[in-house]
């Protein structure tokens, strides 16, 4: 809460000087320039597959093309997930829904969403709860593996899942 | 005489008697007929550097080949100078143009002015032997650098040569926005809509995607997860507005800005469900539309802001739908194929163009939104994806993988003069078409 609060102050100060002349634009397009230093966040690469404070033993499950249900064989890494939280008590995750690189960019979001949603929800059918596992699709945007080849394709229809600080 | 001089000619007696500032030419645009316009070297004023003037010269004429209606006269066949000698002298001697075949002349002087140039012009018709609208100007703002702004002139120039030949702006001097991984991540990035100039707009180092451009061209909406989530932010010219289109913790995918009133229509997943919503620029009114329990993305405005088509895959595979907004009333658009993806509204209204795959390759086609009737725009062997229109309807901006790697396209609405606008850019994708400046 009050990291928020701080952030917005941030913007409203970085909107008020730029806005009162001093910030002036110096790009020829007339935009501001954005340094990835000026940003409060962490760069991506830290926050990808491997955090090093918590051995997280989750495995990843798969999905058919175009769609979000889950097999036989993504219930039962679900089950064994289930149970290592079960067992875990103090594990929280971040599932993270991915589609392969064919179709809408747009619309693979939303369906890494529903992927994510979907193992989520056998996860808190299964006796988890829900308030330690949280969600974020990545669309097509983080492939595990690079290639247009359909063994490229089948390894990045795929649910990550990542340990979060509680 | 070839028979198009003599139709030409049959044309020309018939629209004599109607008074119009327009050159009489009959351009079938199938059989691809351009106007030939004789372009002088424009006379230089005091301290004029002739550098200057010959990549103004340059680009004027590229910026008119770009429209795919204008082309060049070699000065080689020239009777008449090669510069404008004298431009306070408005004499024209039809004759020597029209004998190379030349349908105008373009003539005129580039003048330092308060800092800044000043370009001023005359169109001639030298069929009819008539002024072709009346001489005019443009002056850049005061800047240090007359090289960055002179190409921008001359392409504004000629994009109002061609609205003096066919009633509709040039589109030569706009700007695309688009989305490259050339730095590793993905950066929103803008160029010229012939490809000049790529520009880097954000620089977070996280995921960008998606550009949308207000109405006015002065401002971006795009999506980043910069904030550890994806989120729709705004950007203007001049960081007037630089932040999140909205404060809460939803996932937003893509915010589309309404071609008039200021609304974004907002692609945001709410209890578990990706729908569409609308909600002003200043991030006030937001309102659902869409609420089914399947996915609905990818909104696209009609140009009267009254309607929107979008993807849903209610269906059972991601279809386009045409909704009113008034009404709430909402009908499938596309039933062949079982992908259809990236609907774009032409600002015509005549068109939605969207890629639809076939086997496993994705392909670009043009549909009638009231009839459905459907036509294909390009197709390649891999992929053409993400449309986008040029301001004038005319051109369709796209992403094609068929080098590789992705790039951006343009094409012209009758499927010619295709031609790549990013090179050794990285994998370029996600364009948008911003309309003119001023």
């Amino acid at each position: 809460m009050g990291q928020r609060l701080l952030m917005c102050l941030a913007l409203v100060a970085l909107v008020g000087c730029q806005t009162d002349g001093t910030g002036s634009p110096s790009s020829s397009t007339g935009f501001p320039e954005e340094s990835a230093s000026g940003s409060s966040e962490m760069p991506p690469a830290a926050r990808s597959s491997s955090e090093p404070d918590m051995d997280l033993q989750l495995e990843t499950v798969y999905f058919a093309y175009d769609r979000a249900s889950l097999d036989a064989g993504a219930r039962g890494i679900l089950r064994s997930n289930a149970e290592y939280l079960k067992t875990n008590s103090g594990a929280t995750a971040r599932i993270e829904g991915n589609c392969d690189s064919r179709g809408s960019a747009e619309y693979n979001l939303a369906l890494g969403e529903r992927r994510a949603l979907a193992a989520k929800q056998y996860l808190v059918d299964l006796g988890v709860d829900a308030s330690r596992l949280s969600t974020i699709s990545y669309g097509e945007e983080r492939p595990a593996v690079r290639g247009q080849t359909e063994a490229a394709f089948a390894k990045n229809r795929r649910d990550d899942f990542l340990p979060t600080a509680r | 005489m070839p028979a198009w001089l003599a139709a030409l000619w049959l044309l020309i007696a018939a629209a004599s008697a109607v008074a119009e500032d327009r050159l009489q030419v009959d351009v079938d645009q199938g059989a691809g007929r351009a106007y030939r316009v004789a372009v002088q070297h424009f006379e230089r004023g005091p301290g004029v550097d002739p550098e200057l003037e010959e990549r103004f010269h340059q680009a004027l004429i590229s910026g008119l080949e770009y429209s795919g209606i204008a082309e060049a006269v070699s000065p080689r066949a020239f009777l008449g100078p090669l510069e404008t000698r004298d431009y306070e002298d408005a004499s024209f001697q039809c004759d020597d143009w029209r004998a190379i075949g030349a349908d105008a002349l373009l003539q005129g002087r580039i003048e330092s002015a308060d800092a800044g140039l000043r370009i001023r012009f005359r169109l001639f018709d030298s069929v009819r032997c008539l002024p072709l609208g009346k001489p005019h100007r443009y002056q850049s703002e005061a800047g240090p650098s007359d090289a960055g702004r002179i190409g921008y002139l001359a392409r504004r120039l000629a994009d109002e040569v061609v609205r003096r030949f066919t009633g509709q702006r040039g589109v030569s001097s706009t700007q695309i926005a688009f989305v490259s991984d050339r730095g590793g991540n993905k950066e929103v990035f803008i160029m010229g809509a012939d490809g000049s100039a790529p520009t880097r707009v954000t620089g977070n180092g996280d995921i960008n995607l998606f550009p949308s451009w207000s109405p006015d061209a002065d401002s971006l909406a795009y999506t980043s997860y910069k904030s550890g989530r994806p989120d729709v932010w705004l950007l203007s010219r001049g960081a007037r507005r630089n932040g999140p289109l909205l404060g809460s913790r939803d996932a937003k995918y893509r915010g589309v800005w309404a071609p008039r009133n200021g609304d974004l229509a907002l692609v945001m997943s709410r209890e578990g469900n990706t729908d569409i919503y609308l909600v002003g620029e200043n991030g006030r009114g937001l309102r659902r539309v869409t609420r089914d329990r399947s996915i609905e993305t990818s909104p696209t405005w009609s140009p009267d802001g009254l309607r929107l088509a979008y993807v849903s895959d209610r269906s059972g595979s991601p279809q386009l739908y045409v909704r009113d907004l008034a009404s709430g009333k909402s009908r499938r658009l596309t039933f062949e194929g079982s992908y259809n993806a990236s609907p774009a509204w032409s600002p015509t209204g005549e068109w939605i163009v969207y890629a639809a795959r076939s086997g496993s390759n994705f392909d670009l086609y043009l549909i009638d939104p009231d009839s459905g009737y459907t036509r294909p725009l390009v197709s390649h062997p891999r992929q053409d994806e993400e449309p986008a229109w040029s301001p004038d309807g005319r051109k369709v901006a796209f992403v094609s993988s068929r080098r590789g790697r992705t790039d951006i396209y343009v094409v012209d609405v009758d499927g010619r003069n295709l031609r790549r606008l990013t090179a050794d850019f990285g994998n370029s994708s996600n364009p948008a078409w911003a309309s003119w400046l001023d």
